[in-house]
């Protein structure tokens, strides 16, 4: 069985450092490969640079800030549902907003989740730990995107 | 209506002509019978008088069925041949007739039909046709032949003229059998003409001249003016009259009641009289018609007046122009006839009257041009708001085409709408402005909500890890104090959150319906409920309380103002909200009471103020937002809100939709 890989979507190394130690306090230890733009994000994940199977693991979640530089989310969040490639990667939205406009969008094309980062870091490490869980190991995807 | 009835008179007047046709074909035909049968009435008309020639009979057959063919108006040309084939054959037998009486020729072809029946008459002079018959034959020979034949500048009809003269001819006839006077019908040692062949002139000279009832002499009969109604009264009537006066005068003298003077005396008198009665009849008629005009006259003055009063005191400005066209049907300029005061003032144009708009404003749009020009071809009516740059206004314009479409006039009503325009433009300006405003605020909300948050997080978060990964390192003032730095960063998410939903409702679309307010609050009062299974409160909500509104701003409303009295009746321990409607100025006002902390009513104006709190946070905790919120819902259903209250003897909000 190929390694589940995370990719994560994240600008600002605040959020970063915080979003892997949650994950790290969850005893996730799945590989993180992070992406600090949304333009570096596709390259990640559409395999213009690295292609996702390097190291023979498998990206098996996405998790996705909406305010990047380059490409914003929405953007990127398009351009991976055209792409067969990644047409079935679970997405998670993860991001700072509540604004009902962010939400439509990232839902009508094509999130599979949308959280907001609680303040209470507390809380946020439980969202982390529930989102693992769920995504990680309850989740089926079928092994080969299409 | 008069020309209606004239148009009336003249059609039935027309349909006089067909009957005439077909007596005068009938008596042919009867004379034609009385010769084949020998029966002597048939022939004369009265026994013992002289009987009508047969080829006299057949000219009028012939002329019958010529003015009953050419008088038709919906006659073919096939028809029209026919009937002038048919005029030119009674025609040549006057003309041959007289023609023999004239140069002494005898011409016998009125002896070829019924050559027996004619000999065996025995009379002398023998049958044939008299020179006065002949000539009639020949002059109404003549009249059908030109029947519709009118000279170009007066518009005579020669035809009326010949019948006239044959009816006279005729006519005097009549009265020679009438008085007895035989040169009347008898050219001398000629044979006379017979009674009813004058009859039968008489009856075709009526057809021909009622041929056409409207045209040449015949107008004036027909005519509905005074001169129509005069030769309609008195020429049948005068005629009637004086012959049998005549008549009268000359039997008395001959029965020996008197002698010629005392005779011609008394028919001057009798005549005097009875034309004197004649002629004031009618001039009484004529004057009633003449006082009938003149009321028609004054109903029409009153009335233009009326609408001169109404055309020159509107406020609205009207005016009527020509449309000019070139020669392609293109309008390029319009010439003022007719303008009302209002339009000097709407327009600024002085003497407008005579014209030309180019000349005016030579800057005057094209438009203006293009569509009186399609309203004055086609006839169909438009309303537009138009500018007129150079005479610096808007106009609000009605127009419609106004008399024949080849005169190519146009009415318009007008109003300066200038001022309105203004405003219109300086709305729409403000409007742009607000959008933009609107526009930036939406765009300030979204990156507040996604950048001001994300700061305190990282506070949070690394305060926590601090506490986590080096929390043996500090002391408890240490620690306590990072957990403060984290409470401080959570309300402040909390504060931001709140200042979000307050411009979000200040900003959100209205979906105005029908609400169930009572149900709403029930919904609202069973959430809070469950908040705090373990406290006693006795909410009553009145039933039946229905608003119109924005189903979702008025639910946070009620949100707002319920979760606020369950709030600050935390502390009682026999907690009571209520909810209902009270009449406040005539209108229906909903409150909202609870038995609370109640506020000091010195603070009232505070207490919808965003941030405003009258509690502390250890009191109450809460961050000032909720009434501020539920002022701007009620603001937006244009409704108004206040509050009554007193400390520790609770609170009570009202307010209407």
């Amino acid at each position: 069985m190929q390694e589940k890989i995370i990719v994560l979507v994240e600008d600002n190394p605040n959020d970063e450092a915080l979003t892997l130690r949650a994950l790290r306090k969850n005893n996730v230890a799945n590989k993180v490969v992070v992406a600090r733009d949304g333009a570096q994000a596709l390259d990640v994940l559409l395999g213009q640079g690295r292609p996702p199977q390097q190291d023979g693991g498998q990206v098996s979640l996405v998790l996705l800030d909406l305010k990047l530089p380059k490409v914003d989310g929405l953007e990127v969040l398009k351009k991976l549902r055209e792409d067969p490639k990644t047409k079935l990667l679970p997405i998670v939205v993860l991001t700072s907003s509540k604004e009902e406009q962010d939400m439509i969008q990232s839902y009508s094309r094509g999130a599979n989740s949308y959280i907001r980062k609680p303040v209470d870091f507390a809380q946020f490490i439980e969202a982390v730990r529930q989102l693992g869980l769920y995504w990680l190991v309850l989740n089926e995807t079928p092994l080969q995107g299409v | 209506m008069t020309d209606g009835y004239h148009a009336h008179r003249v059609h039935s007047l027309g349909g006089v002509s067909p009957y005439a046709s077909f007596a005068v074909i009938l008596i042919g035909f009867l004379v034609m019978v009385g010769w084949i049968f020998d029966i002597e009435v048939f022939k004369s008309g009265l026994p013992g008088l002289v009987a009508m020639n047969p080829v006299t009979a057949f000219a009028f057959i012939l002329a019958g069925a010529s003015l009953w063919l050419l008088g038709t108006k919906q006659a073919d040309a096939w028809a029209r041949r026919l009937g002038r084939a048919c005029a030119t054959v009674v025609f040549l037998i006057g003309l041959l007739k007289i023609g023999g009486y004239l140069f002494g020729l005898e011409i016998g072809f009125d002896q070829v039909l019924f050559r027996e029946e004619l000999r065996s008459q025995g009379v002398y002079p023998p049958n044939r046709i008299a020179p006065n018959t002949a000539l009639s034959i020949f002059l109404l020979g003549s009249a059908l032949l030109l029947l519709d034949w009118e000279t170009p500048r007066r518009g005579h009809r020669p035809a009326h003229y010949l019948t006239l003269l044959a009816a006279v001819v005729s006519f005097l006839a009549i009265t020679g059998y009438v008085y007895g006077v035989k040169p009347f019908y008898g050219v001398t040692s000629y044979i006379p003409m017979a009674l009813n062949t004058a009859a039968g002139f008489i009856v075709l000279s009526v057809g021909v001249l009622f041929a056409h009832p409207d045209r040449g002499l015949m107008a004036v009969v027909t005519s509905h003016r005074p001169g129509g109604v005069m030769v309609r009264r008195l020429l049948p009537t005068m005629t009637g009259v004086l012959l049998l006066v005549g008549w009268l005068r000359l039997a008395g003298q001959r029965e020996g009641l008197y002698e010629t003077a005392l005779g011609t005396a008394l028919l001057v008198v009798v005549n005097i009289i009875l034309l004197g009665i004649l002629v004031w009849t009618s001039a009484k008629v004529l004057d009633r018609k003449e006082i009938e005009r003149q009321q028609a006259e004054e109903t029409l003055r009153r009335s233009e007046e009326k609408y001169r009063t109404l055309f020159d005191s509107v406020d609205v400005g009207v005016c009527t122009i020509e449309v000019l066209f070139d020669g392609n049907d293109k309008p390029v300029d319009y010439r003022f006839l007719e303008i009302n005061p209002s339009f000097e003032k709407q327009t600024g144009i002085q003497n407008a009257r005579g014209r030309r708009m180019r000349e005016i404003a030579p800057l005057h749009e094209e438009h203006w041009f293009e569509i009186y020009g399609k309203i004055a071809l086609t006839g169909v009516p438009a309303r537009f708001e138009n500018q007129a740059a150079q005479l610096h206004r808007w106009y609000d314009v009605y127009a419609f085409r106004i008399g024949e479409p080849q005169e190519r006039k146009v009415a318009i009503h007008f109003n300066d709408i200038t001022e309105r325009k203004q405003a219109e433009a300086a709305r729409s300006k403000l409007n742009t402005q607000l959008e933009a405003a609107n526009k930036e605020l939406e765009a300030f909300s979204y990156s507040v909500s996604h950048d001001l948050r994300a700061p305190l997080r990282h506070i949070d978060g690394f305060s926590q890890i601090l506490l986590e990964d080096y929390g043996a390192k500090l002391d408890e003032g240490g620690q306590k104090h990072l957990q403060r730095v984290r409470g401080a960063s959570q309300q402040m998410a909390q504060l931001i959150d709140d200042m979000l939903n307050l411009s979000r409702i200040t900003r959100a679309e209205m979906h105005r319906g029908a609400v169930d307010l009572s149900r709403m609050a029930e919904e609202v009062a069973e959430a809070l409920k469950k908040t705090q299974p373990e406290r006693k409160v006795e909410i009553r909500i009145e039933q039946g309380l229905k608003a119109e509104g924005d189903e979702r701003l008025l639910r946070v409303m009620l949100n707002n103002l319920l979760g606020n009295a369950w709030k600050y009746t935390g502390k009682r321990s026999q907690a009571r909200i209520e909810f209902g409607r009270a009449n406040h100025d005539s209108r229906t006002a909903y409150f909202i009471r609870d038995n609370g902390a109640g506020f000091e009513m010195t603070y009232v104006q505070k207490l919808f103020g965003a941030f405003q709190r009258l509690h502390s946070e250890m009191e109450f905790p809460g961050t000032g937002i909720g009434l501020a919120t539920v002022k701007r819902i009620i603001h937006r259903h244009g409704g108004q809100i206040w509050a009554e209250g007193a400390v520790d003897k609770g609170a009570t909000f009202y307010f209407t939709l």
